[in-house]
């Protein structure tokens, strides 16, 4: 593919000249309760270029290879129209191919569906459950990337993803809680999970004979995927340098150097996570992937960038441009974003919290600049340093930078989980995150 | 086409049905108020779904790769839903001209949105705009084998605008979106409207947590409540009976006051037919508080045994998806600002954040404000941060204390929606300004 579009990238006389093919096949199994009720599969090719003019950017995307001359024409002419040219930081012009043996794998449509259906007999077997949707994907993809600078970048991936939900009912009372697993090792890491799903219909069900939480403001230990979802969606998205990059009141919040925790505290976003569902070898600018410390023994270290970004705040590339798929433009995206574990163990946490709730399990957020709100599946009580009674309908909000400075304790104990992420109408973009307990002090808890 | 009917006939598929769709988008993005870059996009998909040996199989691509779609689509049949349901047959529909290409110059675009970005910068310094002006056109065909055959090309025209920024209470977030076949929607008139939304938004008001009647603003009542709804009555949701409205149908479920309808036609989301062939009809959800319908497809509907909503959508790629067309709710007789003249105290949401994360099968609505003010004895007196509302629809939307004249049309997710300002009674509310 690169040799078919070689000649094209460098026909524009423009300053620079970038392009991403995509060839996709994608499987998509969902079952709910007893039945499978989808199955499909999926090609999906295309291409984009973007154009960097001396007066704008211009983009185009395409399906058909032929088509890639239209695309861009009609990604430069208009670029010339803009008045805000976007200049680029430098990123050596690689040449690599990147195939991990695990893209070959074959595993037949009779498998997956196999498994698909032995989860969700096993959930369906409690009385209370009143619906189980399991949503299993695959998706093999072939990356090629090469710019007028000259990039020429081969790089293979296989995604796959299985997301089990359970809805257990009594009455009119629903509960719901869900589970996910989301890899590039292959389709045998979603296999074994039986006592995850046991644990979880447990969850739903016991959810139907909890009370709501009383709203006030509580102390907390944060579950891990609840912690990795608060450091990914109210921090991590903040520290994406285009978040902030024009906003002269957000660039003083955001400045490198100032205290954001205490002494403990590090985050990290790590592109080079073989295996996990937010690694890549390059991100979409062809820019190699890093471990980035964002946040280290307390202190803001480093933004993540595009080369855009990097280039007007002066700082170094850090890898994290991605693309949804190559209908979409690069923005700054995160790869696999955690909290580092420190030395704490859980019984610690218990001790010194005294009175509190557990709040555990993500039930999906949103954030607005530093403000961010999260669902939990549940919480229990913390009364004298003893996890007690469970409770339902329990919502966090507040200010990220109050809450990381309100971390008084980090556990010992990292636990990475895959999603996907929706940032600008680009969505699902593969990640991962996570982080061990924390006790957080001081956390608006609303019920409901 | 042509080639794929030479192959479904070749293997002897029981029924079958092409999906062909092919789009061209041009957009201009602003970017922190910036005029930042121009979007294009050329694209194609056909999806094929076969009867085979009395199951559902699906495939698509983007390509011209057809025997491998029609072998694909054979071997996910062999595992697919039962196939209970038959295609669409041949089908009269109304057609009328949505087709009205390059009415929005690019040059004419710029200035538009250098004007809106200058003007904020004036009154806001801290605001920014985030947003698109764009068209795009697109062409559907359907064809099936049970005689179904139907295309329809249209334009829709889109301006989306969002506020993001700071001012002296603190950060904020306000968003709109409106859409139009037959040419622009100027983005003054979009930017006029946020800019109401921030009446007020330089004082801050400190209200202790409580109970709270709260008046939800069009975008914040589409976060929330109508999110809920369509949880509620999502075909497979009843069909599992997990949702509270599964055997509901026919009883009151909301105010007497409140009407809900799924429109075929509304500003940007008009259409003649839905991703399966089903002609398009308006069709009342909520008629006067009563239930009058689920949402389904073609499978759902025969399951339920009703007739199907004929308002699936397809993405890239994907099977047809049980959706809505488009969502009108009906207008009450009061005018917003007798509503708010006449509310002893509560509060105003204009912009939600987080209500997604609700348990919307339970019907419970929760979200943060991320613009919304305290009004007391009929005055604003004050923005409110860090504050959390909480809810359930079936109790909360029961007894509707008033409903507005004043609509408003917006536009999501190739969806329109027209929907007025709604107060309703004793939701509690969360704040850390005091318990």
């Amino acid at each position: 593919m690169i040799e078919y579009f070689k000649p094209s990238i460098f026909s524009t006389g423009t300053e620079y000249v970038e392009l991403r093919y995509q060839k996709a096949k994608r499987t998509v199994i969902v079952s709910r309760n007893s039945n499978i009720d989808e199955v499909m599969v999926g090609y999906d090719s295309g291409g984009s270029v973007r154009i960097f003019s001396k007066t704008g950017v211009g983009f185009s995307s395409f399906n058909r290879p032929e088509d890639v001359n239209l695309a861009i024409d009609r990604a430069l002419e208009p670029s010339l129209m803009l008045k805000n040219p976007a200049p680029l930081k430098y990123a050596l012009p690689m040449k690599d191919t990147y195939i991990p043996p695990v893209t070959k794998e074959s595993i037949p449509l009779e498998e997956k569906i196999g498994l698909v259906k032995h989860y969700s007999d096993l959930a369906l077997n409690h009385k209370k459950v009143a619906q189980v949707e399991i949503q299993f994907m695959e998706k093999k993809l072939e990356n090629y990337f090469l710019s007028s600078e000259g990039h020429e970048i081969e790089e293979h991936r296989l995604y796959t993803l299985m997301v089990f939900s359970v809805t257990a009912a009594d009455g009119n009372l629903y509960q719901t809680n869900h589970l996910t697993w989301g890899t590039q090792k292959g389709f045998n890491f979603l296999i074994g999970r039986e006592s995850e799903i046991e644990d979880a219909v447990k969850i739903a069900v016991d959810l139907l004979r909890a009370d709501p939480v009383s709203g006030g403001i509580y102390d907390v230990i944060l579950e891990p995927t609840m912690g990795g979802v608060f450091i990914h969606e109210a921090f991590g998205h903040l520290a994406e340098a285009d978040m902030f990059y024009k906003n002269p009141v957000l660039l003083i919040k955001m400045r490198v150097g100032d205290r954001f925790g205490r002494e403990f505290l590090n985050v990290i976003d790590n592109g080079r996570i073989v295996g996990e569902y937010g690694f890549y070898a390059y991100d979409d600018e062809g820019v190699r992937s890093l471990k980035t410390f964002i946040i280290r023994n307390g202190i803001f270290k480093t933004r993540l960038h595009s080369r855009h970004t990097a280039r007007i705040l002066g700082n170094d590339l850090t890898g994290n441009a991605r693309a949804v798929d190559y209908r979409f433009p690069p923005i700054v995206r995160m790869s696999t974003t955690y909290i580092e574990p420190g030395e704490s163990t859980f019984e610690e946490m218990l001790d010194r919290i005294g009175n509190g709730l557990y709040v555990a399990g993500a039930g999906g957020g949103e954030t607005s600049s530093e403000l961010f709100t999260f669902s939990a599946v549940y919480a229990r009580e913390i009364k004298n340093g003893k996890l007690g009674r469970m409770l339902r309908d329990v919502r966090l909000s507040g200010n990220v930078f109050e809450t990381l400075m309100n971390i008084v304790m980090v556990g010992n104990d990292l636990k990475l989980q895959a999603g996907h992420c929706g940032k600008m109408s680009q969505v699902p973009l593969p990640v991962s995150g996570g982080a061990p307990h924390i006790l957080v002090r001081k956390m608006v808890v609303g019920g409901k | 086409m042509e080639k794929l009917f030479d192959l479904l006939k070749k293997r002897g598929v029981d029924g079958w049905e092409i999906f062909y769709t092919e789009k061209e988008q041009y957009d201009l993005i602003i970017e922190a108020s910036e005029t930042k870059s121009v979007e294009s996009h050329i694209s194609r998909i056909t999806g094929l779904r076969v009867f085979y040996e009395g199951r559902v199989g699906f495939s698509s691509t983007t390509g011209d790769d057809y025997e491998d779609v029609v072998e694909a689509a054979i071997e996910t049949s062999r595992y697919g839903r039962e196939a209970i349901f038959e295609f669409p047959g041949k089908t009269e529909y109304r057609d009328p001209e949505r087709y009205y290409p390059g009415r929005w110059p690019l040059g004419d675009r710029i200035l538009e949105a250098r004007h809106v970005n200058e003007r904020l910068k004036e009154l806001y310094p801290g605001l920014q705009i985030q947003g698109k002006l764009g068209y795009e056109d697109r062409f559907v065909r359907i064809v099936n084998s049970s005689g179904f055959e139907g295309e329809y090309r249209k334009t829709v025209y889109t301006t989306e605008m969002l506020f993001m920024g700071s001012v002296e209470t603190g950060n904020l977030f306000a968003f709109s979106a409106r859409a139009r076949a037959d040419g622009p929607v100027p983005p003054v008139e979009v930017f006029e409207d946020l800019l109401k939304q921030l009446d007020g938004v330089e004082r801050r008001a400190v209200i202790k947590s409580g109970r709270y009647k709260v008046l939800f603003a069009p975008v914040s009542l589409l976060e929330t409540f109508v999110e809920a709804l369509m949880g509620g009555i999502y075909g497979p949701n009843v069909e599992s009976k997990a949702t509270p409205l599964y055997d509901k149908l026919g009883k009151r479920v909301f105010d007497p006051g409140l009407t809900v309808i799924d429109k075929a036609n509304l500003p940007g989301g008009e259409r003649p037919f839905d991703d399966e062939g089903v002609v398009t009809q308006d069709r009342f959800i909520v008629k006067d508080g009563v239930l009058k319908s689920f949402l389904t497809d073609l499978y759902y509907a025969r399951k339920l045994g009703v007739e199907p909503s004929g308002s699936t959508r397809r993405g890239g790629g994907i099977t047809p998806q049980i959706s809505i067309n488009n969502l009108e709710i009906f207008p009450g007789d009061r005018s917003l600002d007798e509503i708010i003249r006449k509310l002893d105290e509560g509060i105003i949401v204009y912009m939600p954040m987080g209500a997604a994360a609700s348990n919307f099968k339970q019907g419970n609505i929760s979200f943060n404000v991320t613009l919304g003010y305290h009004i007391k004895d009929g005055e604003i007196t004050g923005r409110v941060v860090d504050t959390v509302i909480s809810g359930n629809i079936y109790e909360n939307f029961k007894n509707v204390l008033s409903i507005s004249k004043e609509r408003e049309d917006l536009y999501f997710n190739s969806m329109a929606f027209r929907v007025p300002y709604i107060l309703v009674d004793s939701m509690e509310v969360v704040t850390k300004d005091g318990s």
